[in-house]
């Protein structure tokens, strides 16, 4: 499973680039609907490749990494979503868990953005839900 | 036969060594007391922005707070010592006199840190804390310590500033007493805090297994039986509507239902036989009051871990939450209108229970 930690401008910038609208019906992706387009060409849109490049997610050709492109793609327009909130001695943690496809991916709100974690096979979503259950939302 | 011999310096090159000895040695005090000062004052700050949060009703991390009494005292200590090193080096402490009187002053200094401990430990136990319906741990504490300490350094830094020295022993030894206070009051916490985390509830008394579906009405109802010691006629039960049961009977049509109850003069008197036939309450002379099924749910001190979640499929929305309290577990299914509580057997897949559409 791979675990990405993208910012807002960059996530808004990934599914520019694939020309998904920014929130896409998907109430996971809403804190994108603030965040100011990146025009192409931009010192805005230079920083946010040079981030991702940093990272691993850009391929050398200036395309976003397509395994996550693919996760935000879920995360736009999922068939099924859970919800999953833990409320117990150490405070409250929520995680989204989006599927599509036969496959899954978690969400985590951050400050700055999101953290994502992909590709989970739709039929290990039980035993998810019992590690996070036993170990909080950040359990691996 | 070998013989030392002094050194002879020529008295220039000797006034020239002694300055600069004495140079230095000004210079490294004067570090020392500007990073005391500087700890000093940076507590000060950290105290005035923790009380800060205290007002916000902000829960302190409590082992973070015991670092500032360990940081106060060990300042204090470094400032005796500086105090020492420098009386010793004046030769004031050849007298016999001035030894009893430094004597004096190093036992008042342990008066202070034994009669600051003993206050602090008598004082810990009066905060309240216990646990909260979800596992966490409430802190009723005001900060008045807190405040106590802040105005004992306001008190020692305006005294610090001033050039008397009797007042700066006694507003050092107040300083003491007021870390050593706050230093054992925080052990005691903080002992207490951990012990509270690491406990687990209970869980249910034993009985019949729970298994119910109640409309929100019932279930507003079902909270104010088990919150009553005595029987309630339907009419008082308007009066007695109190803030939802926050671990296992809220649903998100509590307000409404409680509206109803209060404006429709038959429905308080619905809800309760809604109850009696589910076998939840018994209806008497008296009133109704919980039987004894729902009587297990009044048992339950703090849930552990609560675990809720809300699925969307298609046009489909549903919510369910996992209750873990001590070794039994409910699962409750929470609808607009409906409340369903079932305890699950320790055979049952909860996680599966919990997911399924």
């Amino acid at each position: 499973m791979i675990e990405s930690r993208l910012t807002l401008a960059e996530a808004r910038w990934i599914l520019q680039s694939m020309d998904l609208a920014p929130a896409a019906e998907s109430p996971l992706l809403d804190p994108l609907s603030s965040v100011p387009e990146v025009p192409a060409g931009s010192p805005a849109e230079k920083k946010t490749k040079r981030g991702l490049l940093s990272r691993g997610l850009l391929t050398p050709a200036g395309e976003p990494n397509p395994l996550a492109a693919a996760a935000l793609a879920w995360l736009a327009s999922p068939e099924k979503v859970w919800c999953l909130s833990l409320f117990g001695p150490g405070g409250a943690e929520v995680v989204h868990l989006a599927f599509r496809e036969g496959c899954a991916v978690e969400c985590r709100r951050e400050r700055e953005g999101f953290r994502l974690r992909y590709p989970l096979p739709e039929e290990e979503a039980e035993s998810w839900l019992d590690l996070r259950a036993s170990g909080g939302v950040r359990a691996r | 036969m070998l013989v030392s011999v002094p050194l002879a310096l020529p008295p220039a090159l000797a006034k020239i060594v002694s300055v600069a000895i004495m140079g230095f040695t000004f210079v490294v005090v004067l570090f020392l007391k500007l990073c005391y000062s500087t700890a000093l004052f940076a507590t000060l700050a950290e105290i005035t922005r923790r009380i800060a949060l205290f007002r916000q009703g902000k829960r302190p991390a409590v082992r973070a707070l015991l670092l500032l009494p360990v940081v106060v005292l060990f300042c204090s200590a470094v400032l005796f010592a500086l105090n020492l090193i420098r009386l010793f080096g004046a030769g004031y402490a050849k007298t016999s006199v001035f030894l009893i009187f430094l004597g004096l002053r190093i036992v008042f200094l342990f008066v202070a840190v034994a009669l600051g401990a003993g206050i602090g430990l008598l004082l810990a136990p009066r905060i309240p804390m216990g646990r909260d319906r979800f596992g966490g741990v409430i802190y009723r504490n005001r900060g008045r310590y807190l405040a106590f300490w802040l105005a004992t350094f306001s008190l020692c830094g305006f005294f610090r500033l001033l050039p008397w020295g009797f007042v700066t022993y006694w507003s050092i030894w107040f300083l003491v007493l007021a870390a050593s206070l706050v230093t054992a009051l925080h052990w005691r916490l903080y002992g207490r805090y951990r012990n509270l985390r690491l406990s687990v509830g209970p869980g249910l008394s034993s009985g019949e297994p729970l298994n119910c579906a109640l409309s929100s009405r019932e279930a507003v109802a079902l909270s104010v039986l088990l919150q009553s010691r005595s029987p309630i006629q339907p009419k008082d039960l308007v009066q007695r509507l109190m803030q939802p049961d926050v671990a296992l009977l809220a649903h998100p049509g509590w307000s409404f239902a409680v509206q109803v109850l209060a404006a429709d003069a038959g429905a308080p008197k619905s809800a309760l036989d809604g109850l009696v036939m589910k076998g939840l309450a018994a209806g008497g002379r008296l009133g109704y009051s919980a039987a004894s099924t729902a009587q297990r749910l009044a048992s339950i001190g703090h849930v552990d871990l609560a675990v809720s979640l809300t699925c969307k499929e298609g046009g489909r929305c549903w919510t369910r939450v996992l209750h873990q309290i001590g070794s039994s577990r409910i699962l409750a299914e929470i609808g607009p209108e409906t409340l369903i509580l079932r305890e699950l057997s320790s055979r049952d897949d909860a996680m599966a229970a919990l997911s399924a559409p």
